[in-house]
């Protein structure tokens, strides 16, 4: 199964959501240094809006990406979609997670303190702050991914 | 080859480049029925925008389609150029946007009967304005394809 985590910008919901998936943090709340020790974290440019990036294989072998929408938003999942299944790939192989709507603001604001930040580290490390509040959300909705795509989940991980 | 003609809604002008690409039109004298009977012409909503539509296969053997950008056409070359890649590990699509060809005829009426739902009013304004705008199409599917000459039909 091909798993796409997307977000407004790659480098911030849908790269910790894919490190979540992957095993790299943990599903308790991480410190922002933990965060931050994801070298991509909070550096994705605009030149990457659209492209999916691969970030490794689960348990399951399902190959989990991250990919960023920009202003683009349900364009990129639909042109995800339509176009691997066009290039032979079943429906059922692809999911596509838009992680903004379940995120709400809290993706948001961590892209934009980064934005507006005179120094990109301050900005990575409130990004890394702001996004770990919403870390139960995150660790709910991973899990049902994970648990759709065939990966035994702890029960209490699931929403 | 997968050649791909992108417009801002996917239901007019790419389609109409699309048709041409592949013979559907009697050139050079077309009617308005036959361009309002193309597949997908004057079809696609804003629900099908980024989603990418298989037209045909011309006599090259390319396939050709059609995609509706909006106006995200970068990002989503990215995003269809890539998926292709992973899918079926395609060289890369050759994308023509066919948004030079179009008119203002055909932008108010895609406007009133896309946007709007006032087809009874859009759908011959956008065909009056597609059948004007049919020889500068031909040429732009033709100017596109003479760069890649072996895809000339």
């Amino acid at each position: 199964m091909l798993i796409f985590y997307s977000s407004y910008n790659h480098s911030y919901a849908a790269l910790l959501a894919a490190a979540l998936h992957l095993g790299w943090l943990p599903s308790t709340r991480p410190r922002p240094e933990e965060i931050l020790a994801l070298a991509d974290f909070a550096r994705g440019r605009v030149e990457d809006f659209g492209v999916p990036f691969l970030k490794g294989q689960d348990q399951e072998g399902n190959l989990v990406f991250i990919v960023g929408e920009g202003p683009a938003r349900h364009l990129v999942e639909r042109a995800l979609m339509s176009t691997l299944i066009l290039g032979g790939t079943p429906r059922s192989e692809i999911h596509v997670v838009r992680l903004d709507p379940f995120l709400g603001a809290y993706s948001m604001y961590g892209y934009w303190l980064t934005r507006l930040s005179l120094s990109s580290e301050l900005g990575r490390m409130l990004a890394a702050h702001f996004i770990s509040i919403a870390w139960p959300r995150l660790v709910s909705l991973v899990s049902q991914v994970q648990s759709y795509s065939g990966l035994d989940v702890p029960k209490e991980d699931i929403g | 080859m997968r050649i791909i003609y992108h417009c801002y809604g996917g239901a007019h002008s790419s389609v109409t480049a699309a048709a041409i690409h592949l013979g559907l039109l009697p050139l050079p004298t077309v009617s308005p029925e036959a361009i309002v009977s193309l597949p997908y012409f004057d079809e696609h909503s804003g629900k099908e925008l980024g989603q990418l539509f298989y037209y045909g296969q011309d006599i090259h053997g390319n396939d050709v389609l059609i995609l509706g950008c909006a106006r995200l056409a970068n990002i989503l070359k990215r995003t269809v150029r890539s998926a292709l890649r992973l899918s079926s590990g395609d060289n890369d699509p050759l994308f023509i946007n066919t948004l030079n060809g179009v008119n203002w005829c055909m932008r108010i009426g895609g406007f009133l009967s896309r946007r709007l739902g006032w087809t009874l009013v859009g759908r011959p304004l956008v065909t009056k304005g597609t059948l004007r705008a049919l020889p500068r199409l031909t040429a732009l599917v033709t100017e596109a394809l003479e760069e890649h000459v072996n895809l000339l039909f």
